[in-house]
């Protein structure tokens, strides 16, 4: 098996199925933060399994494991047409989240210009501003 | 960081010139102007330990002591406080404007709030003693609404794009954020790297005590017990004579010639009402600003490239007759995403959060109260002011006339904020039998030889940040007593 796996496909590969396509059963935190990057970001995005493991752990500790649990919640939820504003609200701010932390916890921004999908996972505590400039 | 900590027995029983309670900005900074003067020995007297800079990174924490275990909180409001050796200067983000002319003046002015006993040019020179000590970075534009009689120590960061079209559009109003993060390394400070985490700085640069006056706490004339907790002050006839803390369970005496008071806002007042002293409005009239967040998204302007974590502070909406009806808002453009990046591919920073702090009006019935049986602090907080908020909720309202020189798509109030860690008023500056408890030079009205410093002096609030003022005020406080 290749050793590198998409975001998304290494859902399985930890134990997840994922299940019918207007209504992912999201059986664990793993798959659904997989599926969520690969949608969000627009690509299929490829990381080392071991990278990718430990960039879902870090961002479960920093968003919280529970605030997740609650977000597959009301992700399934307006799947089935049950949203609510509120939940709209939560579910926008895990994305943002997630987006932010892929986009300055890992190479993307280096990677982004080029042709290359596969991502480097840089650790929990990288710089958080990737973006400044520091000359006049 | 020298620091010639004792033990709580070896002082027991001891005397000193100078005794000081707490170790934050004020007591911080008085200490670094009276050392020079005095003949005899000093205590410094702290509630929590020393946290090394090192330890505090590796422990991803400023203290051990957590606010809430310090005092009762009979609201919900938080009330943020660091207990440890260098107090606010371990945890604060280090945003420094001054305070604005018209802050002093309020009552004068517009008819709300108290004014202080002086006004701004009696604390301008100390406004930039405090700088240079702190290394302050800014921008000399900013002259224009806060005059200043000398330059900013380093020059300003570097803002960011929607900065630059902000400052031509509004040169008059809109400036690069003061800082004590350096935009250049000083001898004991790394430069700032806009990591946008300042409370646990990663390359030390803001000014703390240990990296801002490294030799003060291991001066010869100095000791410092730590993990003590001042009970009560002991005094006669004008005069206080001694104070009783406690370390580990233990109860000690030291007496002294001169006082200064500088635990914090919330701690100061409990220890004055724990001594049976409660002159005027002690405990009385805590508050901070009011704050809210927004979010304003741009179309086609990219965001975050400035070199420190907050850029931009705009005066627009700060001073004018308006404060007779509604506060005084400061506006501060951030290079960081408190609610993270925008989703859409492509366009991901193309987002300007922003943060709008607001004065209030300390009321007599938020205040600072005591437990009658463990003596422990009571906050009894019972709500910001209409006039307060008044401010914020008009500057939202009229926000897309100030940002009219930005690409703007959309503009959102995400919440209001729960604090702004900041503590103040509660033993307010002023003339003896208005109220206030401390006179213009920071002496407490009854008794003559305590020196009250910190944030508890504030007699307004203020948009601005309090922690520069504080310095101030205890180097122009020290600046009268010793000359």
């Amino acid at each position: 098996m290749n050793r590198r796996r998409f975001f998304v496909a290494s859902a399985a590969t930890l134990g997840v199925a994922a299940i019918g396509t207007a209504a992912f059963v999201y059986q664990d935190r793993y798959s659904f933060i997989a599926e969520a990057v690969r949608r969000l970001m627009g690509h299929d995005y490829r990381v080392a399994a071991a990278q990718q493991k430990a960039f879902v752990d870090d961002f479960l500790e920093d968003y919280s494991d529970k605030r997740t649990a609650g977000l597959i919640t009301f992700q399934r939820g307006h799947e089935l047409g049950l949203g609510s504003s509120f939940s709209a609200y939560q579910i926008d701010r895990f994305e943002r989240e997630l987006i932010t932390h892929v986009v300055t916890h890992t190479d993307y921004l280096a990677k982004a210009a080029g042709d290359s999908h596969e991502l480097s996972y840089l650790g929990r505590y990288p710089c958080r501003n990737p973006f400044a400039q520091f000359t006049v | 960081m020298e620091l010639n900590r004792v033990s709580a027995a070896a002082v027991e029983g001891g005397h000193y010139e100078l005794v000081i309670i707490g170790s934050g900005f004020g007591s911080t900074f008085f200490l670094s102007q009276a050392i020079e003067k005095l003949k005899g020995r000093v205590l410094v007297i702290e509630w929590g330990d020393f946290h090394p800079w090192a330890w505090q990174i590796q422990s991803q924490s400023n203290t051990l002591i957590t606010p809430d275990s310090t005092y009762r909180n009979l609201g919900e409001k938080p009330w943020n406080t660091t207990i440890a050796l260098g107090g606010g200067m371990n945890c604060w983000f280090s945003q420094t404007p001054r305070l604005h002319p018209s802050d002093f003046a309020t009552r004068t002015r517009y008819g709300v709030g108290h004014d202080w006993p002086f006004g701004y040019d009696e604390l301008e020179p100390f406004y930039g003693q405090a700088e240079r000590i702190m290394s302050i970075s800014g921008d000399p534009d900013m002259a224009r609404v806060l005059p200043r009689s000398t330059p900013f120590p380093q020059p300003p960061h570097r803002g960011t794009a929607i900065d630059r079209l902000m400052k031509a559009a509004m040169p008059d109003y809109h400036f690069i954020t003061p800082t004590a993060r350096p935009r250049v390394a000083t001898e004991h400070r790394g430069a700032c790297c806009s990591n946008a985490s300042c409370n646990l700085c990663p390359v030390n640069a803001k000014f703390t005590a240990e990296n801002g006056f490294p030799t003060l706490f291991g001066h010869p004339k100095v000791d410092v017990v730590l993990k003590s907790q001042v009970q009560r002050l002991e005094y006669s006839g004008g005069q206080v004579s001694g104070v009783e803390f406690v370390h580990d369970g233990r109860t000690h005496h030291v007496s002294g010639d001169l006082f200064v008071l500088g635990a914090n806002a919330i701690q100061s007042p409990a220890i004055l009402l724990r001594s049976g002293m409660d002159h005027g409005d002690t405990g009385r009239g805590l508050h901070e600003q009011v704050g809210a967040n927004l979010e304003v998204f741009l179309d086609g302007l990219e965001n975050f490239d400035g070199s420190t974590i907050t850029t931009g502070l705009n005066y627009f909406f700060y001073d004018g007759d308006f404060r007779k009806e509604r506060s005084a808002a400061l506006l501060y453009f951030e290079n960081r995403w408190p609610y993270g990046l925008r989703k859409e591919p492509g366009r991901h920073r193309e987002i300007l959060p922003m943060m709008i702090a607001s004065e209030d009006l300390p009321h007599r019935d938020n205040r600072v109260t005591i437990d009658p049986e463990t003596g422990q602090a009571i906050i009894d907080y019972r709500g910001e002011s209409d006039y307060g908020k008044r401010g914020v909720e008009h500057a939202f309202a009229n926000l897309d006339k100030l940002l009219a020189p930005l690409p703007v798509e959309s503009i959102q109030f995400k919440e209001w904020r729960l604090t702004e860690s900041h503590v103040q008023g509660t033993l307010r500056m002023g003339v003896d039998g208005d109220g206030s408890v401390i006179d213009a030079g920071m002496i407490h009205h009854r008794l003559r030889n305590l020196v009250v410093v910190g944030t508890a002096a504030f007699p307004s609030c203020s948009p601005a940040n309090p922690s520069l003022t504080a310095a101030a005020l205890s180097l122009r406080a020290a600046h009268r007593l010793f000359g």
